[in-house]
């Protein structure tokens, strides 16, 4: 078999990629201090203890990104001939399922505390000499957890967007958002304070809810780049006017008389086949490697693209 | 101007530091009356209790913790502490001596304000009520008239029918079961308040951890906070050890 040249990545590419990967290790420092510090304070509030799994999971779309990351860049071999660009791919849709699976989970969990009218009891904060009522404990916890995720979406929001990368946007996403569950469970614990019991569980519930909400998001997204879908910008899941520009691109060559294209994305990459028709009968292998380098000039995210000549376009 | 006499952060002189001092001691303020108030009993045990102007305490047998007697207040450590937290707030003590599972039935249902019986933080039944912070660390550990410690399967005097008796065995040790451990010579495996009150020094082998609750209804946390408060401020004036000792003599 004739495996796939392996993919030129630009120089700019891989510094991007390189920060990426760096800021996606800080993200998983600073979650785990973040899971630390919540954990210590937790107690029994139902909000508490929700939002704390949520910051678990924003380990898993890091980690699903790194590890893809140590396979995608072999070259394509005898047994994977085209490559191991879609292992980012796979990973995002593993963790959709883990964060759906976690999201319906903790959903579960809220509103049964509400059925059964679960009276969270919060007394003292009893560590490092101080004595306070522990709800303060865990407003100080839920302030730290929401700042480091904040600046670091940020960051990534951006490289994601340049990358064209699907994992770390969604990553971003959940990192942006993460203020709201912050929020949420800091109301829940000053509800409990104000003599509202079921303020706790609400907003343990509000947090499942946001949680199942990137869940779903994330493995409609995952299914659909599985599927082979059409170029589309990794952000707003747009088509990408990229076919267009493509045919453009070899119609202008004055041998060609009609070209169309199918093309799907493949990560950040877009592969595929290009139809030509040609003026003349007989074509030349070295017209044909003429084209495709042609095309593939259009854009450098173009991936092992394949020319064939054939008669004409309809079938 | 002299540049040495002009500030290093100009910033910080248009905002003069007083600024965010008073603003600090705003927040502060803010927090502190907000602590008075917070947080609140979602039930109101706590204003209900004062409204009536007694406290209802459930209680079972459990020296030296508590000690029932029939008709009067009961003796023991825990009504001592409730007591005095009763005391504190104005109230009366309203006892209820009862099975353990009625205790925390009527607790978990409004109908007591606290139950007392020795518990630890580990107690069954503290999935259904709220717990105190542990208000006292004890430990059960084998003492000998010298401090020094027994060799190993060496008998240990414990007594009958203790828990004790299986944990001397996972260390290793020969329990020797005994109805008074007055009577015993040598090694004796006990909790630490009551190998003091027998005149043993400890040997540093701990058998067993404690950690002392009381419980309340769930999620009183005013009425939670206030018995905390009480429970970590009688811990800090007197021994509760040396109180427990002596309820043992």
């Amino acid at each position: 078999m004739k495996p796939r040249h392996p993919y030129r990545i630009t120089p700019e590419e891989q510094r991007k990629r390189k920060r990426v990967l760096r800021l996606e290790w800080l993200t998983i420092a600073l979650v785990l201090s973040i899971v630390v510090v919540m954990y210590f304070t937790m107690g029994s509030s139902q909000a508490m203890k929700t939002a704390w799994i949520e910051d678990m999971l924003a380990l898993v779309p890091p980690l699903s990104f790194i590890i893809a990351e140590r396979f995608r860049n072999k070259a394509p071999d005898q047994r994977f001939p085209y490559g191991y660009q879609q292992t980012t791919l796979l990973s995002f849709l593993v963790s959709a399922v883990a964060i759906l699976v976690m999201g319906l989970y903790m959903l579960y969990d809220a509103a049964s505390g509400l059925l059964a009218q679960e009276h969270p009891t919060i007394g003292h904060f009893d560590r490092f000499g101080l004595h306070v009522w522990a709800g303060w404990g865990m407003i100080g916890a839920l302030v730290y957890s929401v700042i480091p995720p904040l600046i670091l979406g940020h960051f990534k929001m951006g490289l994601g967007r340049d990358l064209q990368e699907r994992t770390v946007l969604a990553d971003a996403t959940m990192n942006k958002d993460d203020w709201q569950t912050g929020a949420a469970a800091m109301l829940g614990v000053l509800g409990i304070g104000a003599g509202l019991w079921w303020a706790d569980s609400a907003a343990a519930a509000f947090i499942s809810i946001n949680v199942i909400k990137d869940g779903v998001t994330h493995l409609r997204q995952g299914v659909m780049n599985l599927l082979d879908q059409r170029p589309t910008d990794a952000e707003k899941n747009q088509p990408l006017q990229i076919d267009r520009k493509l045919q453009d691109a070899l119609e202008q060559d004055e041998a060609v008389k009609a070209v169309d294209v199918r093309l799907r994305g493949e990560g950040p990459y877009i592969s595929g086949e290009v139809f030509v028709v040609m003026h003349k009968q007989a074509v030349t292998p070295e017209e044909l490697e003429g084209l495709k380098c042609k095309a593939e000039a259009v854009d450098h995210r173009f991936y092992g693209l394949t020319v064939t000549p054939v008669g004409q376009l309809e079938d | 101007m002299n540049a040495l006499h002009q500030p290093p952060f100009p910033a910080f002189r248009r905002r003069p530091p007083l600024h965010f001092a008073k603003w600090a001691a705003l927040a502060l303020c803010f927090l502190l009356t907000a602590c008075d108030r917070f947080p609140k009993d979602p039930e109101g045990s706590l204003e209900k209790a004062q409204e009536r102007g007694t406290l209802r305490v459930g209680l079972f047998e459990n020296p030296p913790w508590v000690i029932p007697h029939e008709g009067q207040a009961p003796g023991g450590l825990e009504p001592q502490l409730v007591q005095g937290f009763a005391d504190e707030l104005g109230l009366q003590v309203a006892w209820h001596e009862q099975g353990a599972e009625d205790a925390f039935d009527a607790l978990e249902h409004h109908q007591l304000d606290l139950v007392i019986g020795g518990m630890t933080q580990k107690n069954p039944w503290a999935k259904h009520v709220g717990t105190t912070l542990p208000y006292l660390k004890t430990r059960s550990i084998i003492a000998t008239p010298t401090g020094e410690a027994p060799a190993q399967n060496a008998p240990v005097a414990v007594k009958k029918d203790s828990v004790l008796a299986a944990l001397l065995e996972s260390q290793s040790y020969t329990p020797q079961p005994m109805d008074d451990l007055a009577q015993a010579e040598g090694a004796v495996a006990a909790p630490q308040w009551q190998a003091a009150a027998l005149g043993l020094q400890e040997t540093g082998v701990v058998l067993q951890q404690k950690k002392h609750v009381m419980a309340v209804p769930r999620g009183e946390n005013a009425l939670l906070m206030h018995l905390e408060s009480y429970l970590l401020e009688a811990g800090k004036q007197h021994s509760l050890e040396t109180q427990l000792k002596e309820t043992a003599r």
